[in-house]
């Protein structure tokens, strides 16, 4: 019996030391706020990118313990997330790099304060969805670019860059005569977004940017995709390849090769995003220039993207703390150091000094030329087609059938079953 | 009772839930639930895309039932030794069917790609093609079901080698005696004791090319275009990216309709089979 009790005596008191041991423990993690956090990781952006920024927000913050998601691919970071939600696994925070429309009109992401936006330099930035702001415009890209090969142009005896549409194709006719490709592009399986590229930016600049009626329009079934506009942009595209001036390798290419293409020398324009900037080296064999693509009717349009911060999930079970971490993210000096540098993302911060904080970084000067092109006076700024919010969003499950669309471009199909394509869509989903 | 349990909640469930979701009109983003009846079905006789699946996946099946099968004989025949370099064959062609279907998928994007090793193999012979089989709808197909009947032919020869070695040794002397050799031998004796091998493999090949999905997503994502888009694919863009889960899930009952209908017609006559030979 004593024996019995003083095992019970044991017991309890090796309770008490335990307990008093692992108190300080529980109470720490007790502590923590545990939010999920999807990025999106590209051949610029790698994991370790986002590690060193995830890490700069923690240090800030050290009772947040970041769990970081990634998306199968960058193209498909809206239907990944929209399987997350399906199986009660939706982040609390994520990247705003996918079609954020349908999220927020489903209720599924909380809005930002005014005070959460005052160190943002445009803090409209992709557009308002009643009024707030629902992802952060963290960063500014300019995406209606073609970057050329400068040793190209000038064996074909382009001596200036092409200013208007007429003056690209008579480069791209003047490197086809020179038995060069003139134009690289493509985007293969989970890829296809960079073969809408080009498309996506005609539409941007010679439709919606025209007309800033015409999604509303499209929204009301008042105009379909048959519209004339619509027709001359996809015709521009689609000429590219039936004149041959594209890569005939196009649709076996993924994001990673297409770019690797073009720096390897095999073809004399790219058209792509200021990103691409990031992935050229200083001590590339050739150099590269960049202009702005032109608009079919001449006019002075620049399609451009303020937006890509972190979103809020409405669902979240820590919405202030949340919100606290995305800001800070967004506004962290040496993340958007990193990211200009690496992907060409001109940050859109206020307390952001481009001499002051990319002091110790070697910048390609094709960023430089890039930020000139954002500031050029006299130019109207227009939002990316298939990632508008707000009224002019279009319907869930069209940029899909736009990237698919694009690589039938490239594969020769005819514009008017382009057409065809996009307007049955359309109707489908309506 | 715990099995039966265990199969209602991890077969009967989904299944019934997709009959029920087929009726609705229905987003996982919003959680909306409208009864809409049978919309689904209705719009899904209008629908090109539906049309344009099915018929990539009869055509992928067709290829995979006859060439794995086909395939699968040959190696079984020709594996059908005792010697113990053979046992390593046998172990080293069964390595593909135990891959998972993703990786199979990305090491055959890098055989296949412009740049890999296939046309790597034809530019070092100075072979000269303009063939892209993953960017080219004409091939991409064709290099889909090459992958898929490489996984396949793996399984069907292990399933035909074990009813080969199966035969009796004293059946196999009698052939022998009759001076039955080559391809009457195949027909008189070994045909008729691979005839559950073939009902085994095919009702397998059938399961696998309907449901067609991981090899595809990473080979060609169903592109260029919709060109190699599988119902499987279809559905899940349908559900994930057009939030119109009620229409995919009539999606998914007529697929397992047609799967379920051509397995169980399968099964039947080549059971018949095995009992008339």
């Amino acid at each position: 019996m004593v024996i019995l009790n003083q095992i019970n005596n044991i017991k309890k008191l090796s309770s008490i030391f335990l307990f008093l041991v692992f108190l300080p423990l529980t109470v720490t993690a007790k502590e923590k706020i545990e939010l999920d956090f999807m990025v999106f990781e590209t051949p610029n952006l790698p994991a370790e990118f986002w590690d060193d920024a995830i890490a700069r927000t923690v240090e800030e913050f050290p009772e947040f313990k970041i769990n970081k998601l990634v998306p199968p691919n960058v193209g498909s970071m809206g239907d990944y997330l929209k399987q997350l939600k399906a199986t009660d696994q939706f982040p609390d925070v994520m990247m705003s790099n996918f079609a954020v429309a349908e999220f927020i009109e489903a209720g599924l992401l909380l809005p930002f304060e005014d005070s959460d936006l005052v160190n943002f330099v445009d803090p409209v930035g992709l557009g308002l969805t009643n009024g707030k702001q629902y992802a952060l415009p963290q960063l500014t890209v300019v995406e209606s670019l073609m970057f050329y090969n400068k040793d190209m142009f000038s064996k074909a005896g382009i001596t200036s860059e092409p200013k208007t549409w007429e003056d690209m194709e008579n480069a791209a006719s003047k490197l086809k005569s020179s038995g060069m490709t003139p134009l690289i592009v493509g985007g293969a399986a989970g890829d296809s977004w960079a073969a809408a590229w080009p498309l996506m930016n005609l539409v941007a600049l010679n439709v919606t940017g025209k007309d800033t009626n015409f999604l509303k329009d499209l929204k009301s079934g008042k105009r379909n995709f048959s519209d004339p506009l619509m027709k001359s942009a996809i015709d521009a595209y689609s000429m590219q390849v039936k004149n041959d001036w594209t890569n005939s390798n196009a649709l076996s290419l993924n994001y990673s090769e297409l770019q690797n293409t073009f720096l390897n020398g095999d073809g004399a324009m790219y058209p792509m995003g200021g990103f691409f900037a990031g992935a050229v080296p200083l001590d590339h064999p050739f150099e590269i220039g960049v202009f702005a693509i032109p608009a079919l009717d001449g006019s002075k349009r620049l399609v451009t993207y303020t937006s890509g911060g972190p979103a809020v999930s409405a669902s979240t079970d820590h919405p202030d703390e949340a919100r606290k971490f995305a800001v800070e993210f967004a506004t962290n000096i040496a993340t958007n150091a990193d990211d200009l540098f690496r992907d060409a993302h001109i940050p859109n911060n206020k307390n952001f000094d481009l001499e002051r904080d990319m002091k110790g970084y070697e910048i390609h000067p094709l960023i430089f030329e890039i930020i000139e092109i954002l500031q050029t006076p006299n130019t109207q700024h227009v939002p990316f087609f298939t990632f508008e919010v707000g009224d002019d969003a279009l319907v869930s499950g069209m940029q899909a059938e736009v990237f698919s669309n694009s690589q039938e471009i490239l594969s020769g199909k005819e514009t008017s079953i382009i057409i065809e394509n996009l307007n049955n869509k359309l109707i489908e989903l309506q | 009772m715990p099995g039966l349990i265990l199969f209602g909640i991890l077969i009967m469930l989904p299944i019934a839930l997709t009959l029920i979701y087929s009726f609705f009109k229905i987003s996982f983003l919003t959680n909306d639930f409208h009864f809409i009846g049978t919309k689904n079905f209705y719009k899904l006789l209008h629908k090109k895309d539906f049309y344009n699946s099915l018929q990539i996946v009869l055509l992928l099946t067709f290829i995979a039932v006859i060439a794995s099968n086909v395939i699968g004989i040959i190696f079984a025949k020709l594996l059908n030794h005792k010697n113990k370099i053979f046992i390593i064959l046998r172990v080293l062609i069964f390595t593909p069917f135990i891959l998972s279907p993703i990786v199979v998928g990305y090491t055959f994007s890098s055989i296949l790609t412009d740049n890999g090793i296939l046309n790597q193999f034809f530019n070092y012979f100075s072979i000269e093609h303009n063939i892209s089989w993953l960017g080219d709808p004409k091939y991409a197909l064709i290099s889909i079901s090459i992958a898929l009947c490489w996984q396949l032919i793996a399984f069907c020869t292990v399933i035909y080698l074990a009813c080969l070695k199966n035969i009796p040794t004293e059946l196999e002397d009698a052939v022998k005696i009759d001076g039955a050799s080559g391809l009457k031998k195949f027909i008189y004796l070994d045909w008729p004791f691979l005839a559950p091998a073939l009902t085994i493999n095919t009702v397998v090949i059938l399961i696998s090319s309907f449901k067609l999905y991981d090899r595809v997503l990473a080979l060609t994502g169903g592109g260029p275009g919709r060109s190699t888009e599988t119902i499987s694919m279809l559905i899940i863009r349908t559900a994930f990216n057009e939030n119109r889960v009620g229409f995919a899930s009539s999606m998914s009952l007529i697929l397992l309709i047609i799967s379920g209908v051509t397995t169980f017609a399968a099964l039947i006559y080549l059971g018949r089979r095995e009992i008339s030979i």
